[in-house]
């Protein structure tokens, strides 16, 4: 895994090209379904789009990642509303003719990306170096991509440590103060006298390249912004672009009245601010301070009007004084900045490699993974092994004979009343705490709530499909069942949401492992079996499927379709290479169930669906629930918040209470 | 055989703990103001915290000492010399932990909390009152409401003492239009002049309710109006300094750094007052 960095900025291209690259509403979709859909080879994904900089950083595998982001980001632009579709992956994607500033693309990896990141949380890579905006702009940009679902634990750490640099860079050294053009130190004294300038009036005397700089700079501000200019025309054009107001000349006195912050850039050869006009002004604003910024040469506001009481005056000269100092005290806190970035990125580096290297040389014997001994629990852990195995380490298998293998002919709803969730996990846990084993594989579904103590989930694999699928003795679909149809499924969820599709069906208890349900088909005991689609595909048996039905119609249970690897805690190194299996988007669907089933509470027994998935409009969890007699029944879904997703499951669950 | 506590002890002894830890938090505010770190100004906020809670277990401790008279039951020693100044004194300190816990400005730390260790000097540094009943004049609940009516509205202009030599210093540093660094530290003079508008408004009534009923308890006793000594004609000055910047902030031009003057001779008018009246010879001499 390495993380690999793509994008531009105001050092790479003009305005014109950022805007043609900037990722709003329509193309984050498009960016979340290339995501998705693995188009950007990207486990983890964070976009940071603002005015300066669009910057695409992914967690992948290198070669196929970095083409793959230039590839979306150099793709056509978005303009008439038809879906976007990237150019193949290569170096010419870099230079897509239709796309102005597509050649000034710049991407990095490793560390140098890392670096890229440290500079732009700390300012050092903005227009107005150390400027305190893009800090936030970057923890927005990070939590639109938590909530949406597509960070992982790399991206969550690198862009929460990046952001702890960011404030530790502002608070230890002056890189965020003083002001580096005249148009932002007159900001910066107008901030100091009014404070919050969204509540200040700014009046713009004149409509020329320096009033341009000032209502640009105001306007980031959110300052109400007024330019009178000699020519309207001008002035009306200026307005515009900044949604300004224009008044004529002849206003300039009730304006002046109006006004907190005055600047002045006329080319007029005298003062147009005297002290007894400015003396009346006062008059009028009842004594409220008012700052004067003269930029013009030669001088528009008399200088004695500086003397006046709660009237401030700077003119050009002092206000490029001031620049000048900032940008030599700027240069000395640069470098602190950047001394400051080399250690803690330093920091952050060896934790990322921790993190994403394994170490297989490390293990002196080969690893031994337990699992149950049916087809499909040997299938699965055959996949892990095969992962295990490119990550450069060597694995077995033992397999472990679990409560749920001994006593198969029992009920499901038998054995958990007698022995709780985990009949088929506490053999294998029990030999995992006893170090007879490093791994062990679990079907999501079969692990209880809460793991034993000294215990983690080290790793999901990534999800496989986690539908239901009907398998029918004649492959017909279940629409074309024959009436009174037997329907062998050993779920009651299944059972319920089924009969809803088809209710003259009959149904009947299946128990066994995939072989004996198959078998019990092929004998007639049944028409129909329904099960899960992941356990058809793992055993190859996706030719058996007559029909997968969609989650809508019936929600997959908690965890279906997913693999977990369960490691000790104390067993570090073993940790470190079954994080290397994790699914980053598997994980948070996985939490996400998890979180909701603990927090539901309930029996076993309660049919219950949950289902995770996410998409281009973030997660989106559906629930089927129903009481054990099945009288009552719900259907939910909604939108989960994955950076406040504790809460949000909190919400739900209390919402679904009130409906049931 | 119950074991009465030495209260005098007590509150003398969190009279000390307080002096230390507004101590402490001035030179905190003080350091905040040249570094800026949020942790520093955390911590001052931390030590200002348990400074009003010592002041306020020191003048606790106080009452329950002179409770120990039956004649004193259930009364404050609002009225007493002591009392007064811790009362004061806490009142500062805890305005001023409210205005930062919600402005988070730091400077005013450091212009008012030298204040408040000069009222927690009075009790620091003169000698601890003798066990003895309370004169009629203490007992008397007029007294003691205006008494606390005046306390409040002294902590307030304080206050807003501490907000106008913050504006005047910020004003001063404009006009030489060369930054000073620790000026960056300063709150805006806009917003310094809308906290002394709000505080003098909150003051000026309390104080003006105070001064109205001390009147009409000289009238009752005395049958005078005030004006024969230092501490009432002070009263009046500092009334009339704080009500004339009232009406011309409202209707006239007083703001910014002429408001920011007003408050600070009233802050002055305020400071003679109660050191003058100790040394004359009248009805109100507080040492």
């Amino acid at each position: 895994m390495e993380l690999v960095l793509v994008g531009l900025s105001h050092k790479t291209c003009s305005v014109e090209a950022r805007e043609a690259f900037s990722i709003g509403p329509e193309r984050r979709r498009l960016l979340l379904r290339a995501m998705l859909s693995g188009g950007l080879a990207a486990e983890e994904l964070v976009w940071v789009s603002t005015c300066n900089r669009v910057d695409l950083y992914a967690v992948g595998k290198k070669k196929g990642c970095e083409a793959a982001l230039i590839g979306f980001l150099s793709g056509p632009s978005l303009g008439d509303g038809k879906p976007e579709e990237a150019p193949p992956p290569g170096p010419q994607a870099l230079k897509a003719p239709d796309k102005p500033g597509a050649g000034h693309l710049y991407s990095k990896t490793g560390r140098e990306a890392l670096d890229h990141l440290l500079n732009v949380a700390c300012g050092l890579d903005s227009m107005v170096v150390g400027e305190n905006e893009i800090l936030g702009q970057l923890k927005d940009s990070y939590y639109g991509a938590k909530s949406a679902g597509i960070t992982g634990r790399l991206t969550n750490t690198l862009f929460q440590r990046a952001i702890g640099v960011g404030k530790h860079v502002r608070a230890n050294t002056k890189i965020s103060q003083g002001g580096r053009s005249v148009a932002y130190v007159a900001v910066q004294y107008a901030g100091r006298i009014f404070g919050d300038l969204a509540d200040a009036k700014v009046l713009l005397l004149g409509a020329g390249e320096m009033a341009e700089a000032a209502a640009a700079t105001f306007t980031e501000k959110k300052a109400g912004l007024t330019i009178i200019n000699r020519t309207l025309a001008a002035g009306q054009e200026l307005a515009a672009r900044f949604g300004a107001q224009c008044l004529p000349w002849e206003s300039l006195e009730e304006a002046l009245a109006a006004a907190d912050v005055v600047l002045v850039s006329t080319a007029a050869p005298e003062p147009v601010i005297t002290k007894d006009l400015m003396k009346k002004i006062m008059g009028l604003r009842h004594g409220n301070p008012i700052f004067l910024a003269d930029i013009s040469v030669p001088r528009n506001i008399q200088p004695e009007t500086g003397t006046l009481s709660n009237v401030y005056l700077y003119n050009i000269d002092d206000l490029e004084r001031i620049v000048a100092e900032n940008l030599v005290q700027l240069s000395g806190e640069i470098k602190k900045a950047r001394e400051i970035i080399d250690v803690k990125g330093a920091e952050i580096w060896e934790r990322f490699l921790q993190d994403t290297s394994a170490d297989p040389a490390g293990f002196a014997a080969p690893l031994v993974i337990g699992t149950r001994g049916s087809r499909l629990a040997l299938a699965q852990t055959e996949i892990i092994c095969g992962l295990v195995r490119s990550e450069g380490a060597a694995i077995e298998q033992k397999i472990i004979k679990t409560s749920g293998d001994i006593f198969l002919d029992d009920s499901v709803e038998k054995l958990i009343a007698a022995d709780g969730k985990g009949l088929f996990v506490k053999e294998i846990e029990r030999d995992l705490l006893d170090g007879g084993i490093k791994l062990a594989m679990h079907s999501l579904k079969d692990l209880p709530g809460e793991l034993a103590e000294g215990l983690q989930i080290a790793a999901y694999l990534k999800r496989e499909d986690p539908r239901d699928a009907i398998v029918t003795r004649t492959g017909c679909k279940l629409a074309e069942l024959p009436p009174g149809a037997r329907i062998a499924t050993g779920s009651q969820r299944r059972r319920l949401q089924i009969a809803k599709l088809k209710p003259d069906a009959v149904f009947g208890p299946l128990r066994g492992n995939m072989d004996t349900r198959l078998a019990k088909l092929d004998r007639g005991d049944c028409d129909a079996i329904v099960v899960a689609y992941a356990a058809l595909k793992r055993l190859g048996l996706e030719k058996r499927i007559a029909q997968v039905f969609t989650p809508d119609e019936v929600v997959p249970a908690p965890g279906q379709g997913i693999i977990a690897v369960e490691a000790a805690t104390s067993d570090l190194q073993t940790l470190r290479l079954a994080r290397q299996l994790d699914h980053p988007r598997t994980r948070i669907c996985a939490e996400c169930e998890r979180l909701f089933l603990a927090a539901l509470g309930g029996g076993c027994a309660t049919p219950l669906g949950a289902y995770a998935e996410i998409t281009e409009e973030g997660l989106l969890f559906r629930v089927f629930w129903s009481a054990p007699d099945g009288k009552k029944r719900l259907n939910y879904e909604t939108y989960i918040d994955c950076s406040k997703m504790s809460e949000s499951i909190t919400d739900l669950v209390a919402r679904i209470k009130q409906l049931v | 055989m119950c074991i009465i506590p030495d209260f005098a002890a007590v509150s003398v002894l969190c009279v000390r703990l307080a002096f230390a830890v507004t101590l402490l938090a001035l030179a905190l505010g003080i350091y905040f103001i040249f570094y800026r770190l949020e942790k520093i100004f955390k911590a001052a906020l931390f030590a200002l915290g348990w400074a009003a809670v010592f002041q306020a277990a020191a003048f606790l401790a106080l009452t329950l000492f002179f409770w120990q008279v039956p004649g004193n039951r259930y009364l404050t020693p609002l009225n007493t010399p002591r009392g007064m100044m811790l009362a004061l004194g806490f009142c500062v300190n805890a305005l001023l932990l409210a205005l930062e816990m919600r402005r988070g400005t730091g400077l005013t730390f450091v212009f008012v909390l030298p204040w408040s260790l000069l009222m927690l000097a009075v009790p620091l540094f003169f000698p601890a009152p003798g066990l003895e009943a309370f004169t009629l004049q203490a007992k008397s609940a007029l007294s003691a409401v205006h008494n606390f009516l005046f306390i409040v509205s002294y902590a307030m202009f304080i206050n807003a003492f501490g907000a106008s030599f913050s504006l005047l210093l910020s004003d001063l540093e404009l006009r030489t239009r060369k930054p000073h660094e620790a000026a960056f530290a300063l709150p805006s003079i806009g917003d310094m002049d809308r906290l002394i508008w709000r505080l003098v408004s909150i003051g000026f009534p309390l104080f003006l309710g105070g001064f109205l009923l001390a009147s009409v308890q000289l009238y009752i006793k005395y049958s005078r109006l005030p004006g024969s000594d230092v501490k009432e004609l002070g009263a009046i000055a500092t009334l009339l300094v704080y009500g004339v910047y009232l009406v011309l902030r409202k209707y006239g031009d007083w703001r910014g750094t002429k408001a920011a003057w007003a408050n600070v001779a009233g802050f002055i008018l305020i400071i003679a007052t109660l050191l003058l009246s100790s040394r004359a010879i009248a009805y109100h001499k507080f040492f």
